[in-house]
C-alpha cells in the first residue's frame, strides 16, 4: 500500500468515521427511535383530544388566548437562527472552524423551523380554517406578514442546506454503492445531481452558496423580527415596544447557539466525531454565547428601566407580576439561572471547557423557554378591563404535546443523521488542507461572473479522488464502474 | 252623663279631623301627580349601512301641547353573546316644538328596533314608544386605523412588502436556476465523455 499524504489520510479518516453511521445501524438507534416515537405518538394523541374537543382542553381561553402553543413556536423559531449565525455569518466573515457544524447547525434551522410553523395552527383550534387566513387575510395584519417570513425562511434554510450537501452526497453516491440499500443509492444519486466537481459545477455551487449565504442572514433576521411584531403591534401594556424586534432576534441568536453547542455535544459523543469537533469549537460558540449573555443584559436593564422610569397604566401591574408576582419564579430562574449562571460559567477559566459550555447552553435553552413563556402569558394576564387577572396553567394535552413536538425534533434529527453526514466533508477537508499547508493556497479560477464575495473553495472532482484513495472493501471497483 | 258626651264628641272630632287631614293630603298628593306624556317616534322607514339616519321623536303632554327642554333619549334592541338588551345611540333634548331629533349612523343592516325614551321628572310622567327601521347593506364603515402607514406612500405600502418578498425569491429562483445547471453541466460532461471515448 503507497504511502499517502497527511491532508489525504485525514480526508480519508474524516470519510470513514462520518459515512460510518449512514451504513452501520447498532441496537440503540433503533431504540432511541422507538422511544422518541412513543413520545410523537403520545403528543398526536393528546392533539386528537383537542381536535375532537377544541380548544376547552386546554388551559386557553377568552382572556390567556396565547399560551404554551405560541411559546413554543416563539422559542423553536428562535432555535432556528443557529444555522444562519453559524452557517451563514461565519461563512461571510471566513471564520475556517464553523466547518465542522454548519451542516448540524443548518439541519437545526430546517428542523426547528418546520416543527415551529406548526405550533399557531394547534394554537387556532379549527386548523380546517388556516384557509380563511390565506384566503381573507389582509397584507396589513403582521399573522401575514409571519405566514410570508416563515414561509420565505423555510425555503431559503432548505436550499442552504442542500446546496453544500451536494459534493457529499457524491461522495456517498461514489463511496457507499455497495454497502446501502438501492433506494438509499437512488436518493444519495438524485440527490447529488450528477456531481463531479467539474469546473462548469463548481462555478454554479460557489455562485448558489455566495448568494444563498448572503440572502438568508437578512430573510432570518426578518423572520424573527416579523415574530416579534405579532407582540408588538398590539396595544398590550408590556409588548407595545419597538425594541421587541431586536430583543426578540438577540434572544433568538442566544437560543440558537446554546441548541447547536448542545446537538454538537451529543453528536460528537455518539459518533466519535472528536478530532473534528474540538474543544475550540465549544470554546468559540461559548465565547458567542457570552457575548450575547452580555447583549441580553443589556435588553433587560435598558427595557425594564426605560419601562419602570414611568409607572403608568397597567405598568406596575405587570412589574409587580414578573419580579414578585405570579410569574416571578419564571422571571428570576431566566435571569438568574438563563444568562446570568452561563455567562459565568463560560468566563470563568475553570468551567470554560466541554461540560461547562454544554450546561451553559442547556441553561441559556431552559432560560429562553422561560423567557418566552412569561412574555407571552405576562402580556394575557394584564386586565385590559376591571376585572381580576385569570392565571394561564396548562393541561395535560398542552405538556403533551409540547413534548410530542420536543420528540419530533430529536427523531427528525436522529433520521437525518443517519440518512446524511452530519459533518460538510469537503469543507471540512478543504480547511484542513488550508491549514496543513501553512501557505496561501494558490487562488481560485477567476469565474466570469461569479461573487465577489467570499466564496467555499470546492474540493477536487470525487472521481478524482476516488483513484487517489486506496480502500480495501471494494471502492476500487466502485472507481472502475465509475 | 255630660262628661261622657263630651269626650264622644271630642273622640268624634278628633277622627273627622284626622278623615279631613288626610283627605287634604291626598288631595294633596293628587295635585302633585305628574303630567301624563306621550313620545312619537319616526325613523326612516328605509336606509343604507353608512347613511345618516335621521331619528326623531315628539313629546307632548296629555293635552297634546309640546314639552320643551326635556331630555330624549334613543336606543336600539340589540343582541350579543347570548345577551339582549337596549344599546343607546344618544341623548336630545326637546326644542320649542317638543321634538328630539338624532344623526344616528347606521351600522349594521337589517330589521332595527328603535325606541325613544323619555325617563320623566317631577312635572312630567315617563314615556316610551319605539318603531323599527329596515336597513339595507352599504358601504363598509370600520376602516381600520392599525396597519403600516407610510406618509406619501400610502398606496405602495402593499407594494414594498410585495417588492422586498420579490426580491428574495428571485434571488431563490436564481439560486435554483444554478441547480439546475449543475445537474446540466453533469449531462454536458458525461456526453463528452462518452464522445470522446467513441
Amino acid at each position: 500500500m503507497e504511502s499517502m499524504r497527511p491532508t489525504e489520510e485525514f480526508r480519508q479518516r474524516l470519510e470513514q468515521r462520518v459515512l460510518a453511521p449512514l451504513t452501520h445501524t447498532g441496537k440503540g438507534f433503533w431504540l432511541l427511535v422507538g422511544g422518541l416515537s412513543i413520545v410523537v405518538a403520545w403528543g398526536l394523541y393528546a392533539y386528537f383530544f383537542q381536535l375532537r374537543d377544541g380548544l376547552i382542553v386546554t388551559g386557553l381561553g377568552d382572556r390567556p388566548v396565547w399560551g404554551l402553543y405560541i411559546t413554543l413556536f416563539v422559542f423553536f423559531i428562535g432555535v432556528s437562527h443557529a444555522g444562519t449565525l453559524i452557517s451563514a455569518i461565519l461563512r461571510v466573515t471566513k471564520a475556517g472552524w464553523r466547518t465542522p457544524i454548519t451542516r448540524m447547525a443548518e439541519f437545526i434551522t430546517v428542523v426547528a423551523l418546520m416543527i415551529g410553523a406548526v405550533f399557531p395552527l394547534l394554537d387556532i383550534g379549527r386548523p380546517d380554517r388556516v384557509f380563511n387566513l390565506i384566503q381573507s387575510g389582509r397584507w396589513q395584519s403582521p399573522i401575514i406578514w409571519d405566514i410570508l417570513a416563515i414561509t420565505t425562511y423555510l425555503t431559503g434554510s432548505l436550499i442552504y442546506l442542500y446546496l453544500p450537501m451536494i459534493p457529499d452526497l457524491a461522495v456517498c453516491r461514489d463511496r457507499l454503492r455497495n454497502r446501502i440499500s438501492s433506494s438509499k443509492h437512488r436518493l444519495y444519486r438524485i440527490g447529488s445531481l450528477g456531481w463531479q466537481g467539474s469546473w462548469l459545477q463548481r462555478k454554479h455551487l460557489e455562485s448558489g452558496i455566495g448568494l444563498m449565504m448572503i440572502i438568508i442572514i437578512p430573510v432570518a433576521v426578518s423572520v424573527h423580527t416579523v415574530v416579534s411584531w405579532m407582540f408588538a403591534m398590539t396595544l398590550r401594556e408590556p409588548w407595545n415596544t419597538a425594541m421587541f424586534g431586536i430583543y426578540f432576534v438577540a434572544g433568538a441568536i442566544f437560543s440558537g447557539i446554546a441548541a447547536i453547542v448542545v446537538l454538537m455535544a451529543i453528536l460528537r459523543k455518539v459518533y466519535g466525531l472528536e478530532e473534528y469537533i474540538t474543544p475550540r469549537h465549544f470554546i468559540n460558540l461559548g465565547y458567542m454565547l457570552a457575548a450575547f449573555v452580555l447583549i441580553m443584559l443589556y435588553f433587560n436593564v435598558s427595557e425594564y428601566l426605560t419601562y419602570g422610569y414611568n409607572m403608568a397604566g397597567e405598568k406596575p401591574f405587570h412589574f409587580e407580576q414578573i419580579f414578585s408576582g405570579a410569574l416571578a419564579p419564571y422571571y428570576w430562574t431566566y435571569l438568574l439561572a438563563g444568562i446570568l449562571l452561563p455567562g459565568l460559567l463560560i468566563l470563568l477559566p475553570f468551567t470554560r471547557n466541554i461540560a461547562g459550555i454544554v450546561v451553559a447552553s442547556v441553561l441559556v435553552n431552559i432560560g429562553m423557554w422561560l423567557e418566552r413563556y412569561f412574555i407571552v402569558v405576562g402580556g394575557l394576564r394584564i386586565p385590559l378591563m376591571p376585572y381580576e387577572p385569570v392565571n394561564y396553567v396548562p393541561t395535560w394535552v398542552e405538556w403533551s404535546i409540547m413534548a410530542g413536538a420536543f420528540a419530533a425534533f430529536a427523531l427528525i434529527i436522529v433520521i437525518f443523521a443517519k440518512l446524511f453526514p452530519v459533518i460538510a466533508i469537503w469543507e471540512v477537508a478543504e480547511h484542513h488542507e488550508e491549514e496543513a499547508a501553512q501557505a496561501p493556497q494558490p487562488a481560485a479560477p477567476a469565474f466570469v461572473g461569479a461573487s465577489s464575495f467570499p466564496l467555499p473553495r470546492i474540493p477536487e472532482p470525487v472521481s478524482s479522488i476516488q483513484h487517489r484513495f486506496q480502500r480495501g472493501d471494494g471502492d476500487s471497483n466502485e472507481s472502475e464502474g465509475e | 252623663m255630660m262628661r261622657t258626651a263630651g269626650i264622644g264628641w271630642l273622640v268624634l272630632s278628633a277622627l273627622a279631623a284626622i278623615v279631613a287631614a288626610m283627605l287634604a293630603i291626598q288631595i294633596v298628593v293628587a295635585e302633585a301627580e305628574p303630567n301624563e306624556t306621550a313620545l312619537e317616534i319616526s325613523v326612516p322607514a328605509e336606509s343604507r349601512v353608512g347613511d345618516e339616519a335621521t331619528l326623531e321623536a315628539r313629546l307632548t303632554d296629555e293635552a297634546g301641547k309640546p314639552i320643551s327642554g326635556e331630555i330624549v333619549g334613543f336606543y336600539s334592541l340589540a343582541q350579543f353573546a347570548g345577551y339582549s338588551g337596549e344599546v343607546k345611540l344618544g341623548e336630545v333634548a326637546t326644542g320649542d316644538d317638543g321634538v328630539a331629533q338624532l344623526s344616528h349612523l347606521v351600522r349594521r343592516e337589517g330589521e332595527i328596533r328603535v325606541a325613544a325614551r323619555f325617563e320623566g321628572n317631577e312635572d312630567y310622567a315617563p314615556s316610551r314608544e319605539m318603531d323599527t327601521m329596515m336597513t339595507l347593506p352599504g358601504e363598509q364603515i370600520y376602516q381600520s386605523t392599525a396597519g403600516v402607514h407610510i406618509p406619501g406612500l400610502s398606496d405602495l405600502n402593499v407594494g414594498i412588502l410585495v417588492a422586498v418578498l420579490g426580491i428574495v425569491w428571485f434571488i431563490y429562483g436564481a439560486v435554483m436556476v444554478r441547480l439546475f445547471l449543475i445537474g446540466r453541466a453533469s449531462l454536458s460532461s458525461d456526453s463528452k465523455e462518452e464522445g470522446r471515448l467513441a
